[in-house]
């Protein structure tokens, strides 16, 4: 079995919602239950803009084996910045941690998953600039 | 009112301040009440209540038992009325002089369990406002031991928060671990001793590590804030409720323009 760190937020997500730290809380401890993952108490990232010193930590302690990956809230906590993301996928590819998304019940363990969930996380960041509206006529 | 001059000075200077608790009875129910249930945990009778104490917990408990123990503790604790309103009562007039006279209360008091060299058990480097908390809330911490050093909380001394800042703002730091080894020598271990509370301006950055004491630390900590002050995640109703409201503040809230 698996014990994975909780990783909540504590500012808007990058969808711009603010979610209950509780909610979010709960989110993942079903998900982790459902995959059969022992959910390790959260660790709340700062409230300050562009801050990841708690998911540093995190990150850190997962290459010290103090945990076996992160259990994210939502893959919309994620840095857009591809650099911060790199160092989380290094800890899947380096240190064979896992790395979950509760609310998209998504798990990247493999450079595979890591390669197709990139694509997503694009389409996501693309969509922001396409039409929000169809104009029927 | 001299006295409530004291403490305004003592804690916009310093970021908190340490009285002795309000009222005595308050802190021996409290006091009573944990070991009492503890005592019930650990399967012991009550006859030994006197000669138990929390300072020794870590010969009766393992680390791996710690979590349950404390979960259970921090259900009886919380469903009990009379607990919270003791609480409140060791420092009802300080938190009036340092907060205001209508105020909310943190639904659930918080229970912290500290056994020596235990590292499970652990809050880092962190500010309540940068989790999500009111930059108008305060901490009323109450030991139920006498602490000191490592069996202690540490907390930033006011007068470095400005070179906090500048630390944070240089962006070179890069995790929790690496903020706190940057500011190490300005994080100041609170001395008190049981019988006392401590109350501080949560904004300034606190924590705890790995106590290095040869006894354990039980405490207890709840925030409090202007009822009517802003509200950050925690809010009122779910995290907070109203503990003492104004006559003119209840008239108000009953208002009604004639013929509405």
């Amino acid at each position: 079995m698996s014990n994975l760190r909780g990783y909540i937020s504590s500012r808007r997500l990058e969808d711009n919602n603010i979610i209950d730290q509780s909610v979010q809380n709960l989110v993942i401890r079903k998900a982790c239950d459902k995959h059969g993952f022992i959910y390790m108490l959260s660790a709340t990232e700062y409230g300050m803009k562009n801050c990841f010193l708690m998911l540093n930590q995190v990150l850190q302690d997962a290459k010290k084996n103090k945990n076996d990956g992160i259990a994210f809230y939502s893959i919309e906590q994620l840095p857009r910045n591809l650099k911060i993301r790199n160092r989380i996928y290094k800890i899947v590819t380096k240190n064979k941690k896992k790395i979950f998304f509760s609310l998209e019940d998504i798990l990247i363990q493999s450079e595979k998953d890591i390669k197709k969930f990139e694509d997503l996380l694009k389409i996501k960041f693309l969509l922001n600039f396409c039409p929000k509206k169809f104009n029927y006529r | 009112m001299k006295n409530q001059k004291n403490i305004e000075k003592r804690y916009l200077k310093m970021g908190y301040i340490i009285e002795r608790v309000e009222k005595k009875i308050a802190l021996e129910y409290i006091t009573n009440f944990l070991k009492k249930n503890l005592l019930k945990i650990l399967k012991k009778k009550k006859k030994n209540i006197n000669s138990f104490s929390f300072n020794n917990l870590h010969n009766f408990i393992t680390i791996q038992d710690l979590n349950e123990v404390r979960l259970t503790l921090f259900k009886e604790m919380n469903s009990e009325k009379k607990f919270r309103d003791n609480f409140f009562k060791l420092a009802k007039n300080t938190l009036y002089s340092t907060v205001g006279n209508e105020l909310a209360m943190q639904n659930n008091i918080n229970l912290s369990i500290q056994m020596p060299n235990d590292d499970s058990s652990l809050l880092p480097l962190h500010s309540d406002t940068w989790d999500g908390d009111s930059p108008f809330e305060t901490v009323l911490w109450l030991p139920l031991v006498n602490c000191f050093k490592t069996k202690s909380m540490f907390l930033l001394n006011s007068n470095r928060y400005e070179n906090f800042k500048k630390i944070y703002k240089k962006k070179k730091v890069k995790s929790v671990s690496n903020l706190h080894n940057s500011l190490k020598k300005d994080l100041n271990f609170i001395k008190i001793n049981y019988g006392n509370f401590l109350l501080f301006n949560q904004n300034l950055p606190h924590g705890n590590v790995v106590n290095k004491t040869k006894e354990t630390r039980i405490s207890l900590n709840c925030r409090f804030k202007g009822l009517f002050t802003p509200y950050a995640q925690k809010k009122l109703g779910g995290f907070f409720s109203p503990i003492s409201l104004r006559p003119a503040s209840k008239i108000g809230l009953e208002y009604k323009f004639p013929g509405e």
